[in-house]
């Protein structure tokens, strides 16, 4: 994870669950917005740009991930307005003399705002906490064991998924590289090398846990629970956003 | 298991891959209390397997028995597979703390693990940022903080150049429980264990005092070693 940003240094001395609380509140405001409430939107998109670029994230990060959404965006739109649509229902005219329901246009423009948001979202939380201050928010937080333990695992596994396809694309870089119609072929031969790679590492950390005695959990040496006022400002900082997105 | 028999025996291990092939085919093994078995072979013998299997990890045909209230504990090849914890004292408390024991008794327990392998000092710093020998000694120190009666060691020299192969060795050399070591490096698992067990397509073709095996270079030559 990344060092601690000046929006995680402000927020530093709400203890980690506080902070984890807020968090998920954050990702609860980047998931109500909707391109019918232009209010909400604007003013859960504005926060979300302050609050990415005071945690020190870059909008070049959010714009490299906002590829995956663009693509789905676009092809759900072709898809959309190629099969047929209900009788009656009002159409939006496209580009190239296209056109597609507006009930399904709002549908799919809703979902890309809503991980557009998510994504801004999660970059600026990535650098409220630092490793030890993620596990400590989880272990602090009112969340069952299982789906916690799979969050910190899965935390814990997408750094090392990244470290290993930057490894592999260095490889493919050294080897001469490849170009157009090559690179999109390499590119999916490597995600299919980094998927049996994630599978042999779980494989290894799970007998690693096993080996360790694992119970469900974990454990820190300091566990942190959050005081009352704590809860109090975290509820505030997150909550607010949330009330401002549901804004019409 | 008393007396004789040792703190661990493998009679009749047998182990598949999912893909059919055989890794382990009716291996006999037995660890007596405080002793220092090397585990020879070449790539793919089976070394790994049947430290898997000794350590219970792996569901295998034929038994492993233990002596009662003996515990084991297992350092991985490669470091980073058994770290997960975002602080080097958490990693060590972890198996403490699942255990039961109370916070303080953790600390304390962990604490003297990381000083014992010359790791004071880094108890804050996230395992990661520490360099391939100190995670080793890391693996160590988690291991050994679980108080085992057998470590089982699965090339532990790999990564490291020789002048950290030799300090690992040293600290391995001073611990005082039994352990089963499998390694390539000939030289060390001579100067640090007693016995050898060879291992061949998954099967035990030699069980011999190590310095013997050691001796004999064109039997370990034709073995792949």
């Amino acid at each position: 994870m990344a060092p601690l940003s000046p929006l995680g240094r402000a927020l530093g001395w709400l203890s980690p669950p506080a902070r984890g609380a807020m968090g998920l509140l954050w990702i609860i405001a980047a998931c109500v917005p909707s391109v019918t409430r232009p209010l909400g939107l604007s003013i859960t998109a504005t926060l979300a740009l302050i609050g990415l670029l005071l945690a020190g994230g870059s909008l070049k990060a959010v714009g490299l991930r906002l590829v995956g959404v663009l693509s789905f965006t676009v092809l759900t739109v072709l898809g959309l307005a190629v099969l047929p649509s209900q009788s009656g229902a009002t159409l939006v005219a496209l580009p190239l003399g296209l056109a597609a329901p507006a009930e399904g246009l709002f549908f799919v423009l809703d979902i890309a705002v809503r991980a557009a948001l998510l994504i801004a979202v999660a970059l600026a939380l990535g650098r409220v906490f630092t490793a030890r201050e993620f596990l400590l928010a989880l272990n602090g937080l009112p969340i069952p064991t299982t789906p916690r333990c799979l969050l910190y695992l899965s935390g814990l596994s997408l750094s090392r998924v990244k470290a290993d396809l930057f490894r592999l694309f260095r490889a493919r870089r050294a080897r001469g590289g490849v170009r157009g119609w090559s690179a999109v072929r390499s590119s999916m031969s490597i995600l299919g090398v980094l998927i049996v790679r994630a599978g042999r590492s779980a494989e290894r950390q799970a007998f690693a846990l096993q080996a360790r005695g694992f119970a469900d959990r974990f454990p820190t040496l300091d566990d942190e629970s959050p005081s009352l006022p704590e809860l109090v400002v975290a509820a505030v900082l997150g909550g607010v956003p949330v009330w401002l997105a549901t804004l019409a | 298991m008393a007396g004789n028999a040792g703190l661990i025996a493998a009679e009749g291990l047998c182990y598949a891959f999912p893909n059919g092939v055989s890794a382990l085919d009716q291996v006999q093994l037995r660890v007596h209390a405080g002793e220092r078995v090397a585990l020879i072979g070449a790539n793919g013998a089976g070394k790994s397997t049947l430290l898997l299997a000794l350590a219970e990890l792996l569901p295998c045909r034929g038994k492993v028995r233990r002596a009662p209230g003996c515990r084991v504990s297992i350092v991985f090849q490669d470091p980073d597979d058994q770290l997960f914890m975002p602080s080097v004292l958490d990693e060590v408390a972890f198996a403490p703390l699942n255990a039961g024991l109370a916070r303080p008794e953790a600390r304390k327990q962990a604490m003297a693990a990381l000083e014992r392998f010359g790791l004071a000092g880094l108890e804050e710093r996230h395992p990661s940022a520490l360099s391939i020998g100190q995670r080793k000694r890391l693996c160590l120190a988690i291991a050994m903080a679980m108080t085992p009666d057998l470590l089982l060691l699965d090339e532990p020299f790999a990564g490291l150049d020789p002048a950290g192969s030799r300090e690992l060795a040293r600290w391995l050399g001073g611990l005082e429980v039994a352990f089963v070591l499998a390694t390539h490096n000939l030289e060390l698992a001579g100067s640090l264990t007693e016995r050898c067990v060879v291992l061949q397509g998954g099967r035990v073709v030699l069980e011999c005092p190590t310095a013997e095996a050691i001796a004999d270079a064109d039997r370990l030559r034709d073995m792949g070693l």
